[in-house]
């Protein structure tokens, strides 16, 4: 039986923008993205989304989140699940390569992954009990235009997202930017773990805009975030994010952290799984 | 909800319509444009670059390039009957581009210089592609 072999992705290292790159038709990859929250009036938090992305065809990637969270001296709870689709508008390379991007979500209050901020959300907003959060039910349709580029070895990408509580509440606006590069541009010849060319670097720029009655950049929070990733040759990547809150609505520091892992052919994978692998 | 799910179903319908119409352009190499068809890697007859573009095509080409025996095929085999009249520039234009629609990746996510690598390896392993 042929060895599998892990595709490591490769992609831009955010962990809140998205890029033109879809998945690999047919790939799927596992992640985890905790993130750890500093928070005025009320207690520090850990929470934490499980992404599943899978490659339905080389221009249209889905993926589910399953969001949890934890609040030192309060409780650990699920806080609702995630399902989006993203669909590449243009074949070929462009300069700027537009992506449609269409989310349902159906979260409670206490949700606290912040992978999007949108509207008016701000700092104060995660500082209530998980017991009041967890009883306020949210179903939202979200929906993002992604552009993005490289310009020579860098990344540029840029996201709008556009977002409405379904319980008829106004529409919600936020942003995200980021640009990246890998540190090592050519290859070794020979197989390398800690090399420039398995890692890529960046920041990331992103918060809310207000909603349909009072758009703009104030009250809502806005984050500033170095990334740092590192693609192993075994499939594995990781990375890593602190990121500052750049006024007084937004958390003062966060950190995330993320542990991808990516199983290149689905279908194979679970064939032999199932003891009926190529012989 | 019923609402939400109809808002959300229109969305995506409109999305895959779209998808489509955008991705009917460019099958294979032969649809290069000129300007990138002449375009000459930088890594020409350089043994080492044809070692490190072999790496990566195992990382990220092989499993859907090469096929165990008696295994489904998922893309073609880049042998010199596929690659042996293709020029390098329009290896690396269809490498960086894809064919999203034929499920082939687009790879501008690797660094030019790696992309140079990868068709430094094919070239080198059929050199009548030169
Ligand atoms: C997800 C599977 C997949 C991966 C991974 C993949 N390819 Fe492909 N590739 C395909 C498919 C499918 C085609 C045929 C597309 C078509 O019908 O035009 C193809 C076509 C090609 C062709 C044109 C072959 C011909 O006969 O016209 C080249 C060259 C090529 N791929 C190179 C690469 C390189 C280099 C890599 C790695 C960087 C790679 N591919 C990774 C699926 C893949």
């Amino acid at each position: 039986m042929a060895a599998p072999r892990p595709a490591p992705a490769q992609e831009a290292p955010y962990f809140i923008t998205y890029t033109h790159h879809m998945e690999e038709p047919g790939s799927l990859e596992v992640a985890i993205a905790p993130v750890f929250a500093t928070q005025r009036g009320g207690d520090d938090f850990l929470a934490s989304s499980l992404e599943l992305e899978y490659g339905l065809t080389g221009w249209w990637t889905t993926e589910l989140y399953l969001d949890g969270q934890a609040t030192m001296n309060d409780s650990t709870v699920f806080t609702g699940w995630r399902w989006e689709h993203r669909v590449r508008l243009l074949a070929g390379e462009r300069r700027i390569n537009p992506v449609l991007y269409v989310e349902y979500e159906d979260v409670n209050g206490a949700e606290k992954t912040m992978l999007e901020v949108v509207g008016h959300d701000v700092e104060a907003d995660h500082g209530e009990p998980n017991a009041v959060g967890r009883r306020e039910r949210e179903r939202e349709l979200e929906t993002k235009l992604i552009i993005s580029g490289q310009f020579r070895d860098w990344n540029l990408a840029g996201n709008l997202i556009a977002a409405k509580n379904l319980a008829g509440e106004p529409w919600e606006f936020g942003y995200a930017l980021g640009l990246s590069r890998p540190l090592g541009l050519a290859a070794r010849a020979t197989a390398c773990t800690v090399c420039p060319e398995n890692f890529a670097a960046g920041v990331e720029l992103y918060g809310g805009l207000g909603d349909q009655h009072a758009f703009g950049l104030p009250d809502t929070s806005h984050y500033l975030a170095p990334v740092i990733a590192w693609n192993l040759p075994s499939g594995l990547s990781l990375r890593l994010s602190p990121g500052f809150g750049l006024n007084r609505e937004s958390h003062r520091f966060l950190v995330r952290l993320g542990l991808s892992y990516e199983v290149p052919d689905l279908g194979r994978a679970v064939r032999g799984a199932l003891g009926r692998g190529n012989r | 909800m019923r609402r939400a799910l109809t808002i959300a179903g229109c969305g995506l319908a409109a999305c895959a319509a779209l998808a489509c119409l955008g991705t009917t352009a460019g099958v294979g190499p032969s649809r290069a444009p000129d300007a990138a068809r002449s375009l000459a890697n930088p890594f020409r007859d350089d043994a080492s670059a044809a070692a490190a573009g072999r790496k990566l095509f195992e990382r990220h080409c092989a499993h859907c390039h090469e096929t165990a025996p008696g295994a489904k095929r998922r893309a073609p085999a880049l042998d010199a009957a596929a690659l042996g009249n293709v020029s390098s520039g329009t290896l690396f234009w269809f490498v960086t581009n894809g064919n999203l629609r034929g499920g082939m990746p687009a790879w501008s996510r690797l660094p030019r210089a790696q992309r140079w690598q990868l068709v430094a390896y094919l070239q080198a392993s059929h050199p009548r592609g030169r």
